[in-house]
């Protein structure tokens, strides 16, 4: 057993991360760092990912669709028993907030690193949750919940709660998330065709199909709080994450601290987000999510049970490792910090690298990773589940890798940012990247006025003008000249680091400390 | 040799001569209209990127073959370079034809053969990764056939549906 679980009540030596990607690369990374032994999971279409790299031991979930092996609660449960391990980390999708996962890793003996099924039924109900917070005074927006059942038409209904919250509006199916099963509709005739896209879409994605009806407040930011909570009374908040810029509800990029917030509005919106967490008597890691509107006025939308995807910036401002403290919380150890010493160093900005194709509507591309090289230099960080010689399927999430960055200041971690995705090498499939950089740089963006609408509303990036162009045909001309399709790609050789895994400098984990 | 780039219409005509380890250009031409620049081009071995000079600046590419297309990374953008053969005299599939720009699932069908549909509305919803997209009409006109129904699995550039434009359905009945 490590040293710093000694005196845990719940102590635990090897994690299993029932998840795949990125974000079980991330957990197995930490799982290593904290010197346990760590257990990775996959099904068919996975056998040669990235992840599998990153473990100790790696366990087959025969099958090639989702539901009967990531999704899987039983295979899942038969994975750990199979391998030994003594926990299980959900990573965040898959299993991580479903309720009857989490009862049955405790029942099955092993120590879950989540917070308590109650707290997620609770929190993953939006109708629940919205009453948890009335009863805890956290502000909510208006909005109704609606029953549906498939032998009735609910558009009545539906049209009723409509009018009573008001236009625009957005419709949200209970059980979805990341924008999935969320649809926005502008006036009332469009209500039917958006209310069917919203229902199929959670039903493929989450097996549920309740929906949800909320008012749309325009020009608002998405502020969300990193909340800490452990067995022994203590919940804390770690800020906030900016994540206002978003396209068609999904987060593009995110930074923290906000530009919105100030100190003061920080503390009230971190003691309500402390405040929704002890209403569930929450523990570990979670995400409060606020709208907060340009009147400074904040409002419970929802509150994410588990690890964020976008929770590297918190880490890089604080300089805390969230994966090692939901470890040292499920392992029953109380919170390694208080309130007062939660400090915010810099700015981090974090951009997410999607496979998808900005000219054609952002659809997902799909295709072999021909070559993928990663930024670095001081204050970049690469968290990435996918390397050259791998494909983009429709199998699995779009999201390629997150290039996170730490500056002294916004405008600092902006140009750092951009850089850092300039030197992005990706070829195969196309990407965001020529996206991301032109947010980065618009003027709304530098300057503080971004509101969650501020997507939807951006023109394209611009095409290669002519001089380009005929450099790129030049640059072709001369590369099937050279040969160069029948040379080995290869990077300027890069040393691994022994410790962390990643290629080349040793800046990359400078930022990072670990409690 | 001629190229395409992706998001680009026109032909890119481009024509090298070695010397020594460099590569010069001897001529660059975009459709007729024939280019004057200097280039420089030379392969850096240790980093696999080709370096290009041009007009007193240093660039450099780097580059990978992907089935018939280059994919070239020079100054922070990366770009589709196809080479242009001589017997595709034109990429489209077919006038009016919808294709599917990704494979998936037809989720909805939301028009029938015959239909009247204006530019821009939905007339199919496919599903892929767990989103949805829809068709729409690319031109007003009159829905002529439609290839596929619900729950039907679609691979990618499969036609869809097909739409005759409204001025040809005009044209074609001079009454």
């Amino acid at each position: 057993m490590p040293g710093w679980m000694m005196e845990a009540t719940t102590p635990f030596t090897c994690v299993l991360v029932a998840n795949r990607g990125e974000i079980a690369v991330r957990v197995l990374r930490a799982v290593r760092e904290c010197g346990l032994r760590g257990v990775a999971v996959y099904n068919d279409l996975d056998s040669n990912s990235m992840h599998l790299d990153f473990a100790d031991q790696k366990i087959r979930l025969p099958g090639e669709d989702l539901s009967s092996t990531y999704l899987s609660i039983d295979a899942i449960l038969d994975a750990a028993k199979a391998s030994g391990a003594d926990a299980i980390h959900p990573g965040y999708g898959f299993l991580s907030e479903r309720p009857e996962f989490a009862d049955k890793v405790t029942e099955s003996g092993l120590v879950w690193i989540g917070p308590s099924a109650d707290a997620i039924r609770t929190m993953g109900d939006k109708i629940r949750a919205r009453e948890a917070m009335v009863n805890a005074s956290v502000p909510v927006i208006p909005g109704k919940s609606i029953e549906v059942s498939d032998d009735e038409d609910p558009l009545p209904q539906l049209a009723a709660a409509a009018a009573e919250v008001g236009y625009p509006l957005l419709l949200k199916a209970s059980a979805g998330g990341g924008g999935k099963g969320m649809r926005m509709v502008e006036e009332p005739k469009r209500l039917r065709t958006e209310y069917d896209a919203a229902s199929r879409e959670a039903t493929a994605a989450f097996g549920d199909g309740t929906v949800y009806v909320e008012r749309l407040l325009r020009r608002a930011r998405h502020i969300e709080i990193q909340i800490f909570a452990d067995r022994h009374g203590n919940a804390i908040h770690l800020n906030e994450r900016d994540c206002s810029l978003q396209r068609r509800h999904q987060k593009v990029i995110e930074e923290a601290p906000s530009p919105a917030v100030t100190p003061r509005l920080r503390s009230l919106m971190g003691e309500a987000a402390v405040q929704a967490a002890r209403a569930v008597d929450y523990e570990g890691a979670g995400t409060v999510e606020f709208l907060l509107s340009d009147r400074d006025e904040f409002y419970f939308l929802e509150m994410n049970t588990r690890l964020q995807v976008e929770h590297p910036v918190t880490e890089l401002i604080t300089g805390l490792d969230l994966v090692h403290m939901q470890f040292s919380v499920a392992a029953g150890l109380p919170l390694p910090i208080k309130q007062a010493e939660v400090g915010i160093s810099g700015h981090a900005m974090e951009a997410r690298l999607y496979a998808e194709d900005p000219s054609s509507g952002f659809l997902p591309s799909i295709g072999p990773i021909a070559r993928f090289e990663m930024p670095d230099g001081p204050g970049i960080r690469v968290d990435t589940g996918v390397r050259t010689g791998d494909e983009v399927t429709t199998a699995f999430d779009p999201m390629l890798a997150k290039v996170i960055v730490h500056a002294p200041d916004r405008a600092s971690a902006i140009r750092r940012l951009d850089q850092a995705l300039s030197q992005i090498i990706l070829h195969g499939v196309r990407s965001n990247i020529a996206f991301c950089r032109e947010m980065l740089v618009s003027d709304t963006f530098s300057g503080p006025g971004v509101t969650t609408d501020h997507l939807d509303d951006l023109d394209l990036p611009a095409r290669p003008e002519e001089p380009v162009k005929g450099m790129l045909s030049v640059i072709a001309s001369a590369a099937e000249r050279l040969g160069l399709h029948r040379a080995a790609v290869t990077s300027a050789p890069s040393i691994v680091d022994q410790h962390t895994g990643h290629f080349g400098d040793p800046f990359r984990t400078l930022s990072r400390n670990f409690p | 040799m001629d190229w395409k780039i992706d998001g680009d219409d026109k032909t890119w005509s481009v024509r090298l001569r070695s010397e020594k380890n460099n590569l010069f250009v001897d001529r660059l031409q975009a459709e007729d209209v024939e280019v004057n620049q200097d280039f420089s081009i030379r392969y850096d071995e240790s980093r696999g990127s080709v370096i290009i000079e041009s007009l007193g600046r240093m660039y450099r590419a780097d580059v990978t073959k992907v089935g018939d297309a280059w994919w070239v990374s020079l100054e922070g953008n990366t770009h589709v370079v196809r080479e242009r053969s001589q017997d595709s005299t034109s990429s489209d599939i077919g006038v009016g034809g919808l294709t599917a720009p990704m494979p998936g699932t037809v989720r909805e069908v939301l028009v029938k053969t015959g239909h009247r549909v204006r530019e821009g509305q939905p007339m199919m919803i496919l599903e892929a990764m767990k989103m949805e997209h829809q068709i729409t009409a690319p031109e007003s006109g009159k829905v002529s056939s439609i290839y596929f129904t619900e729950g039907d699995r679609v691979d990618m550039g499969e036609i869809l549906i097909s739409i005759t434009p409204q001025d040809a359905s005009i044209s074609s009945d001079p009454g």
